[in-house]
């Protein structure tokens, strides 16, 4: 299995992969629908690309009253079946991390579902700030990489204001 | 029926009386002018007669997008602004990166048109189809900085997008610019000084929609191919990492740096201002909206003087213009500099020019010591430059002349001073000095918002790249295209660059990556990627005439103000005054040779300068040739 | 006497800079060397980057590469240029914009 690995020391803020995200979700160029995001912090020159984490309790998929969302045999990602899903937001509560929303145009709940296995936000990416990385030993270690960078910036957002 | 490529309306905005309406895009008008610097041409061509003070009521203020704005064609994010500039009094234009242009098209607005001048300081805030205009009382003397963070704050979201003007623009500075989220400027021409006039504070926009493209799986694989061979060039590595400081060095062998008022062509202490020497401050790279290339550096100064000090966007301009131009080899001067103009909101090339002007005129005599509120005028004196810069934002003491831009400073001042007053019709010279570039000379005097360097960007022989000139042109014109002391076709590559930039200005993306310097989009991709965006045939001949009418068009508008071949000129010392420096030493701008040549290629009248009438009715300009009694 | 060498000054701009990790250095090169040799002495005494910004293709420098002598341009492909004992030099990768 593999996963999408985030680097955000990486990122320059370009938004190429909402971009590219959003026209094969939602054939637009459109960030707003986008499964990925890049969450800008400018003063601090922060730039944070935000997708699903794939979770391995997924809390979007237990709370779904219609088992809507179906983990891929192939590629691991967490899937909203496009037959099943009413649209109901269930799983957008549940999910900590905001990556799952309601596609308001589509009705239906809209998340990452690495795109069968060659996601376009990685071929898109300048800086090799997304890669599509194998999972097993190096790919925890660079996911628990990220989680430390991630708790870090928390500990700064939440120290309060620019130096 | 939708309008592929295209949000398919716009604002106009009545500031006088409050009034705000939607239009409905022309889908010809889109054809013709395609968007950007062409909608707003055609918009000042059709509302701002000569009669109108550029920092009067009667002028408009646009900001335009175009079709490729907001996709994901590389460096998709430009932002065009088109008024009639207060430096020439005639058509005026500035272009900016950032994430503002995107931000609009989402909110479903190809531009926005505003005219009058509103009774108060307001705000406009767009958002998803709406628009409203907010008090703007209390934001009025902030600067830039803190007036996008407040109006953040107030509207409760961080992904607000906003265009801005400082203390520089309210007090109708002439060369005040507008400044674009994040740490972006549409620096030149002055359009922060006509945004003042309107009392007019910020644009803040919001977009949650799209921008649908005729044909999606064309245009992602067009895209992708640009981005491939655009992250293959030679360059990418080294304008990634320096950015355009990265210049510094081969532009100061060249002879081309201007330094002390361009007295001189380089610097001899130039490598503790370029590109290699400001790395040890970058603390990140920064790329605007669909940009593969990220030019820009965030620089931040952790001790020293100006320790606290962050700042971006710092580019060659301002290490020319605040270092070399005023003989100032203090690179956290600079920095500070750069960080002093966003704020102010002004633009530092012309202010830079104004405090270079200064010194020469200290050194020469011309004015007395204490001319400057009791500062020093020497070479070099970066404190001095630091409190022009501010003065000059708000009009104080000599400041109050600063800001009014060297052409009237110099009147002001007396004709003695005139010869170092560098200017083209009004605007200020930036950092590249056409003594020791043929090309560049000539590109500063058929510029159409007066001296610059970016409308025909004559790249070509800056570098003097065999393979990549011969790829664009032929192997008919080697070698003199790439020789940059010969002036044989070099009108060609001026009037091409200045065609090509009137499309990618319209188009909406950007001329540093992908078209200019890292140059992988020619006529073709750009035409196969309109044609994907809009459903459009258009060939690359129709947008080379596009290119055209648009550039054919703004002169036209500056023929309407009275400027012709007369006004075609250049600072007598770029005439007459051989550049003493580097490979350039020696050389003077042959520009009489390149001009009449240009003409020809132009189709405008040799004597005068002004559009022959058949060239005009070839572009679909009969109206221009009926207004201009051709 | 002669010893049978050259000493030229190489100085380093942007990309070049970069990678040798110096501004300006100076170079022993047997007489009657060309800028070729010179380029193949920095890119083994340094490979890496260096090496792969100097490389050559079909016995071609890079058309990248400008370098100057002794304040003047030499051609595009300056590899069979002959070096003088004292030659001052200048690297750098060229670039425009502004």
């Amino acid at each position: 299995m593999k996963f999408l690995a985030i680097d955000s020391d990486k990122c320059n803020g370009c938004r190429l992969c909402e971009l590219a995200c959003s026209l094969r979700a939602a054939g637009t160029m459109q960030p707003a629908r986008s499964r990925i995001s890049v969450l800008k912090w400018e003063e601090r020159l922060l730039n944070l690309p935000f997708t699903c984490f794939q979770c391995e309790r997924a809390l979007c998929a237990e709370v779904c009253p219609v088992n809507a969302i179906a983990r891929d045999g192939a590629t691991g990602a967490l899937v909203v079946s496009k037959e099943r899903c009413l649209g109901c937001g269930m799983c957008t509560q549940a999910c900590p991390f905001g990556t799952i929303a309601l596609d308001r145009p589509l009705g239906q709940a809209s998340k990452c579902d690495l795109c069968g296995g060659e996601p376009r936000c990685v071929t898109i990416c300048p800086t090799g700030a997304i890669t599509y990385a194998p999972g097993g030993r190096t790919g925890l270690d660079r996911r628990r990489a990220g989680a430390g960078k991630l708790a870090s910036l928390l500990q700064l957002v939440e120290g309060g204001g620019p130096q | 029926m939708t309008l592929h490529g295209y949000a398919g309306r716009y604002l106009r905005v009545d500031l006088t009386t409050g009034h705000i309406k939607t239009v409905e895009l022309d889908p010809v008008l889109a054809r013709t002018y395609l968007g950007g610097n062409g909608f707003g041409t055609r918009l000042l061509w059709d509302e701002v007669g000569p009669e109108v003070d550029p920092l009067s009521p009667g002028n408009l203020l646009v900001l335009a997008t175009g079709p490729l704005s907001g996709t994901t064609w590389p460096g998709s994010g430009r932002l065009e602004v088109i008024a009639k500039s207060p430096l020439s009094g005639a058509y005026g234009d500035s272009n900016s990166g950032g994430f503002f242009g995107p931000e609009l098209k989402y909110a479903g607005f190809d531009m926005v048109v505003f005219q009058g001048r509103s009774p108060r300081p307001v705000y406009l805030y767009i958002e998803d189809g709406h628009a409203e205009l907010r008090d703007a009382s209390t934001l009025w003397g902030k600067g830039t900085y803190e007036t996008e963070a407040l109006i953040r704050q107030e509207l409760g979201d961080p992904d607000i997008k906003t265009c801005t003007i400082g203390p520089a623009g309210e007090n109708l500075v002439r060369f005040a610019c507008i400044n674009v989220s994040y740490m972006r400027s549409a620096g030149r021409a002055g359009m922060g000084a006509v945004m003042g006039s309107k009392l007019l504070k910020a644009v803040a926009v919001r977009g949650f929609g799209g921008v649908t493209l005729a044909d999606p799986g064309r245009f992602w694989e067009l895209t992708m191919a640009a981005h491939q061979r655009i992250r293959q060039n030679f360059l990418y590595p080294m304008v990634r990492q320096y950015g355009s400081a990265g210049l510094t060095a081969l532009v100061n062998m060249t002879g081309r740096f201007p330094t002390k008022n361009f007295q001189l062509g380089a610097f001899d202490e130039h490598p503790k201002i370029g590109g290699e020497a400001l790395e040890k401050y970058v603390v990140k790279h920064l790329a605007c909206f669909a940009c593969p290339v990220a030019c820009d550096k965030a620089v931040r100064l952790d001790e020293g003087e100006f320790r606290g000090t962050l700042t971006s966007s710092l580019e060659y301009e301002a290490v020319g213009s605040l270092g070399g131009g005023i003989g100032n080899s203090h690179l956290e001067s600079i920095v500070r500099g750069n960080r002093l103009c966003d704020d102010l909101g002004m633009d530092i090339i012309s202010a830079g020019r104004t405090i270079s002007f200064l010194m020469e005129l200290g050194q020469r005599g011309i004015i007395p010591p204490d001319f400057a509120d009791g500062l020093d005028l020497s070479w070099g004196n970066y404190h001095t430059m630091l409190a022009l810069l501010e003065k000059t934002a708000l009009r104080q003491g000599v400041g109050n002349l600063l800001a009014e831009g060297v052409r009237r400073m110099a009147l002001e001042i007396g004709p003695e001073s005139e010869p170092y007053a560098m200017h083209v019709k009004g605007q200020e010279i930036a950092c590249q000095d056409g003594r020791g570039q043929q090309s560049m000379g000539l590109a500063h005097v058929t510029s159409t918002r007066g001296a610059d360097h970016l409308k025909a960007y004559p790249t070509i022989d800056e570098t003097g790249f065999p393979s990549p000139a011969v790829a664009r042109y032929g192997e008919q014109y080697m070698p003199e295209l790439i020789d940059p002391h010969a002036v044989r076709h070099k009108p060609m590559i001026v009037k091409d660059g200045e065609d090509f930039s009137a499309v990618v200005d319209a188009s909406g993306h950007c001329k540093i990556g992908g078209t200019f310097v890292i140059a992988e989009i020619d006529w073709e991709d750009e035409a196969g990627a309109l044609q994907a965006a809009t459903g459009w045939n258009i060939t690359a001949d129709e947008l080379k005439a596009a290119g055209e009418r648009i550039y054919n068009l703004q002169r036209c508008y500056n023929v309407l103000h009275g400027l012709g071949r007369a006004q075609d000129t250049l600072p007598r010392r770029m005439l007459t005054e051989p550049n003493p420096s580097g490979t350039g030493r020696g050389r003077v701008v042959e520009l009489e040779t390149m001009l009449d040549e240009y003409y020809v290629l132009r189709g405008w009248d040799l004597k005068t300068g002004v559009p022959t009438r058949a060239r005009l009715l070839q572009l679909g300009l009969e109206d221009a040739a009926e207004r201009l009694k051709l | 006497m002669d010893t049978g060498l050259i000493t030229v000054s190489v100085r380093y701009y942007n990309v070049f800079l970069k990678a040798t990790g110096k501004s300006q250095e100076t170079v022993e090169l047997a007489a009657g060397s060309r800028v070729r040799d010179l380029t193949r002495t920095l890119a083994g005494r340094y490979g890496g980057a260096v090496a792969q910004h100097l490389a050559e293709a079909d016995g071609k420098l890079p058309h990248y590469l400008r370098v100057f002598r002794n304040g003047q341009p030499l051609a595009f492909d300056p590899a069979d240029v002959v070096l003088h004992d004292g030659d001052e030099l200048v690297i750098l990768m060229a670039a425009s914009g502004g």
